[in-house]
């Protein structure tokens, strides 16, 4: 009925522009059009939601409805929507939905969910769902729906509704999250190529250092014992050192915390199979056992106790009996940390001095404390070995 | 004459080096091989007692994969060697229930503990 349209334009019109409503007579006041007519109208307009009506004194006023029509909502979402009632039939649909489904409105509305009319949501497991919903509990789910060979992924709500009329019913929410999985996908992808290509790094070097070792183990072993054997060894321990701290953290994790307990314990092990000294005879005592270090710090602090260990067992080479090393750690990252390294009944020499000493092995030791963490070494007040202070890190 | 131990290692340095280590123990070595398919042979001719297995072989042969056909076919003791540290290559490995599982470069003394266990039974 266009003319019936064409008044009810006018008169909705006439309310945009009067926020605090028109009564009938007001309105009748305005436009060509008897007061039958407008009250028909208006009742219409009620009847739609379109319009709103409240009662000042005497008058009935009549003004704009600010509630938001749900097929508007259900349209403007970019979601798929739909509206079922307690049978699964479709009450409602929204032009998202219309549009992915390829139907128009009239061949699916008021008929049951199956292949033809809503194929996204007739698996069996989504009908499922749906039943319980309907029982008034919300559920989400994910559904994978193939189509032309592509798996379309959605984030579906199944939420329960009531209808006007006290009916139970159901509007499920489908979000389309397809490209969310695919860039998922890429994503994971580029991880695990990541991760096999750091796993791949951290292998080559655990592999180079092993055969680094290998080298000078053999070299060692067409030596007699002596000063050049010596030299081997100690450079087999720094290598050693090193490596250490890559087999308890590997090259994948760079600002790793190390474990001081588990790193310089296998560093202690290790000395005490390069010096050929019985295990029990190094003790390592940790007052803080749980005390980590970052990775460059701990690599340097284990470089620093394989120097002053080394230094202590090859100047009582010549002594005849045990050589019990013990080293004590105390200290806590926030705190300045200790190291007390000493070799039982040894005396270190009168004269030596750590500033100006001739050995590599305290020079680097010094350095190393010194000028890398920026600590203090001394030789420790019974002169049976050394006291390394790192400052806090 | 006892068995030995069967070496499987792509890299000749490290393999000449475990050799030395393995008879400095006083264990003979059966034979080195730096792939799948000369570990099984040398392993046919002269069956060991234990093979230690590097995981990443020559010609991209796998290791894991080795130790399994070693395992089936001639229930040798396995020891894994491998500069792999990651989870998921140790997990598989452990599938096998070898013997040991020791990381590059070798602890001296873990290795030594765990040769001689085997070796001992």
């Amino acid at each position: 009925m266009p003319a019936d349209e064409d008044e009810i334009g006018k008169i909705k019109e006439l309310l945009k522009n009067e926020p605090r409503g028109l009564s009938i007579r007001q309105i009748t006041d305005q436009l060509p059009a008897n007061r039958n007519l407008v009250a028909k109208y208006l009742d219409m307009l009620l009847v739609s939601g379109q319009v709103e009506m409240r009662t000042v004194g005497m008058a009935k006023m009549y003004y704009l409805s600010h509630r938001v029509p749900i097929s508007a909502m259900m349209d403007a979402s970019s979601d798929l929507i739909v509206v079922l009632d307690e049978n699964l039939r479709i009450i409602r649909v929204n032009d998202n939905f219309l549009a992915f489904s390829g139907s128009a409105r009239e061949q699916i509305v008021g008929k049951q969910i199956d292949q033809d009319t809503l194929p996204l949501l007739a698996a069996s497991t989504s009908l499922a769902t749906a039943r319980s919903a309907i029982k008034g509990k919300e559920i989400t789910e994910d559904i994978v729906f193939n189509r032309s060979g592509a798996a379309l992924h959605f984030h579906a709500k199944f939420i329960p509704t009531v209808f006007e009329n006290g009916a139970p019913g159901l509007t499920v929410i489908l979000e389309d999250t397809t490209d969310i999985w695919r860039a998922e996908q890429t994503l994971r992808a580029a991880l695990r190529e990541k991760e096999i290509l750091l796993g791949d790094i951290n292998q080559r070097i655990n592999n180079n250092l092993q055969l680094v070792l290998s080298f000078i183990d053999l070299q060692m072993a067409s030596l007699a014992n002596g000063p050049a054997k010596d030299i081997l060894r100690e450079t087999q321990n720094r290598i050693l050192a090193l490596s250490l701290v890559y087999g308890q953290i590997g090259v994948a994790h760079p600002g790793s915390r190390v474990s001081l307990s588990t790193y310089l314990g296998n560093l202690v092990k290790a000395l005490s199979a390069s010096y050929e000294i019985p295990p029990e005879d190094i003790t390592m005592t940790m007052e803080n056992p749980g005390l980590t270090m970052d990775e460059s710090r701990a690599t340097t602090a284990g470089l620093i106790l394989n120097e002053l260990t080394s230094f202590l067992l090859l100047t009582a080479s010549d002594r005849k009996g045990r050589k019990e090393i013990t080293i004590m750690i105390s200290g806590d990252p926030s705190k300045e940390c200790v190291f007390r390294i000493s070799l039982k009944g040894h005396q270190l020499p009168a004269n030596l001095d750590l500033r100006t000493t001739e050995v590599l092995g305290l020079q680097l030791g010094y350095t190393l404390v010194t000028k890398q963490l920026g600590g203090t070494l001394s030789i420790s007040e019974d002169r049976q070995g050394f006291m390394v202070i790192l400052p806090p890190e | 004459m006892d068995k030995g131990i069967l070496i499987i290692e792509d890299e000749t340095i490290i393999a000449l080096d475990i050799a030395r280590k393995i008879r400095h123990y006083g264990y003979s070595v059966s034979g080195i091989a730096a792939d799948e398919s000369e570990a099984l042979s040398l392993a046919a001719k002269d069956p060991p007692a234990l093979a230690l297995v590097d995981i990443k072989l020559k010609n991209a042969s796998d290791g894991i994969e080795a130790a399994r056909k070693l395992t089936e076919q001639f229930s040798i003791p396995i020891v894994f060697i491998t500069a792999y540290s990651d989870n998921r290559v140790r997990e598989r490995a452990m599938q096998l229930q070898p013997e040991g599982f020791l990381l590059k470069p070798i602890n001296r003394t873990e290795f030594e503990t765990t040769i001689k266990s085997v070796m001992t039974r």
